[in-house]
């Protein structure tokens, strides 16, 4: 063999193509992950499911949905008898579940700037959802 | 004339100009087994809908159309190059042929991330003509790709076969333009 | 011959080609680092579901109300936040079906005579869903839509 010159670059172009490859296989699926509902039966957002309501972090994607500002997002309250999960929207609409053991109910209405709610005789403080939580 | 009797050892292989053929056939074989693979590749693995690619388009075919177009220029500057280097237009200068390799090591290298994207996010399809012609060519060119490199490892080949590999590259190419880029901006 | 000279005599490979290799690997980070993703995942089918049973079980069902005259007749209209396309195939006969084109995901955005996927090109018929124009697979499913007053109301 005279020329090494052409196998190294198809070595460059495989190297390449791997590359490629593991940066795809790396990467997550734009619209953020599975639109896992948070706390038990969360109610359901008012917007469509592949664009999930979620103020978790922004996916780098050019199909992007507009990203929740505060106090849009989701918020959680545990208590010890109580679980509640609110979606707000940007236009301060909200929808919410409150669960004690078996039951769902309706949550009470939340207000993001002072997040203490009473719920079955205990006061719960409603956190805003980050994204980072392990629920 | 009479004819000279040739040496047992030296005719088998042996072109009248002293080139081989073996080569070029290997060379073929690779360049098949590379087609095949990324063809079967692009048929067993399951399309995810999304890929990784240059930001600041507003969607993949854009960004994609953009990169195989850089690539198409360069394969232009590739012919160019190609026909002065072979004589038949009048390009002289030292500078030719490192710019024939250069450029085309840059074509294939940018074409890359483009392949990845189709093969990883569309794969292999065949819901109708178009997108089984760029899936063919898709295969196609990285074998011819490969059959060309393979060719220029040696100064025994005949001399058509150079030519031909570099014609076939250009040609599959070219379909995977019109197939995608040009499908893409005007319909 | 000084040391300096002999030390770069003596080197595999020239200062030419140290300087074009950096040139093209720092081309290569440059391209790499600004890269991001592109598509839409087509798995949107199963929180579809997960959210259609959600609102079933805490009894707000999810209803589309629009206005009938929104409607045109022989074409129809797109609600993307409902995740439904409302067609008006004749004159005061509306459909209503799923926007998520059933081959990759994507949500159909437009409604010409046909309803019309944007990412492959699938069409479906205003009349019924059906498929018109490939890749899409499978029909638009249907919704229900009833007439009340001057207003559509799609479950």
């Amino acid at each position: 063999m005279k020329h090494r010159s052409p196998l190294v670059t198809l070595a460059a172009v495989a190297v390449a193509f791997i590359i490629m490859f593991t940066v795809n296989m790396l990467v997550s699926p734009p619209g953020g992950s599975s639109a896992e509902p948070v706390g038990a039966s969360t109610a359901p957002a008012s917007s469509a499911p592949t664009h999930p309501t979620t103020s978790a972090v922004a996916t780098p994607s050019a199909s992007a949905i507009d990203e929740a500002k505060k106090p849009a997002g989701l918020y959680r309250a545990r208590g010890s008898r109580t679980t509640i999960g609110w979606i707000v929207l940007e236009d301060g609409s909200q929808v919410g579940i409150q669960t004690a053991a078996a039951d769902s109910a309706a949550a009470p209405e939340l207000n993001p700037e002072s997040p203490q709610v009473t719920a079955n005789g205990e006061s719960l403080d409603a956190k805003p959802i980050n994204g980072d939580e392990d629920l | 004339m009479t004819s000279v009797p040739v040496p047992a050892s030296e005719a088998p292989t042996a072109e009248p100009s002293g080139t081989k053929i073996g080569p070029v056939v290997i060379a073929f074989v690779v360049g098949s087994a590379v087609s095949i693979g990324l063809g079967v590749y692009g048929r067993l693995h399951t399309p995810t809908g999304y890929a990784v690619n240059i930001a600041g388009f507003s969607n993949g075919p854009a960004a994609k159309a953009f990169l195989a177009s850089i690539v198409m220029a360069l394969a232009i500057l590739q012919i160019v190059t190609a026909m002065g280097i072979y004589g038949r237009i009048p390009l002289r200068g030292a500078w030719v042929s490192p710019l024939h390799r250069w450029s085309g090591r840059l074509a294939v290298l940018i074409s890359v991330p483009v392949a990845v994207h189709c093969l990883y996010a569309l794969g292999f399809q065949t819901y109708d003509g178009r997108v089984i012609a760029h899936s063919l060519f898709g295969c196609f060119f990285y074998g011819a790709f490969v059959f060309k490199m393979l060719i220029l490892t040696r100064d025994d080949s005949p001399k058509w076969a150079l030519p031909l590999a570099g014609g076939l590259v250009l040609s599959g190419l070219t379909a995977l333009w019109i197939t995608g880029v040009l499908y893409f901006l005007v319909a | 011959m000084t040391i300096y000279e002999r030390r770069t005599d003596s080197l595999p490979i020239s200062r030419r080609t140290v300087i074009m290799n950096t040139g093209l690997a720092a081309a290569a980070i440059a391209g790499l680092s600004s890269c991001t993703v592109y598509g839409s995942a087509p798995a949107s089918e199963p929180s579809a579901a997960g959210s259609g049973e959600a609102s079933g079980a805490t009894g707000g069902s999810k209803e589309l109300t629009v206005k009938a005259a929104d409607i045109p007749v022989g074409s129809g209209k797109v609600f993307p936040d409902a995740q439904t396309v409302i067609t008006q195939p004749k004159a005061k006969e509306f459909k209503a079906f799923s926007s998520i084109c059933t081959h990759q995901g994507c949500q159909v955005d437009a409604v010409t005579t046909t309803i019309n996927c944007p990412c492959h090109g699938s069409k479906y018929s205003i009349t019924d869903g059906s498929v018109v124009n490939p890749p899409a697979p499978k029909p638009l499913p249907e919704k229900t839509i009833k007439v009340e007053g001057d207003n559509l109301v799609v479950t």
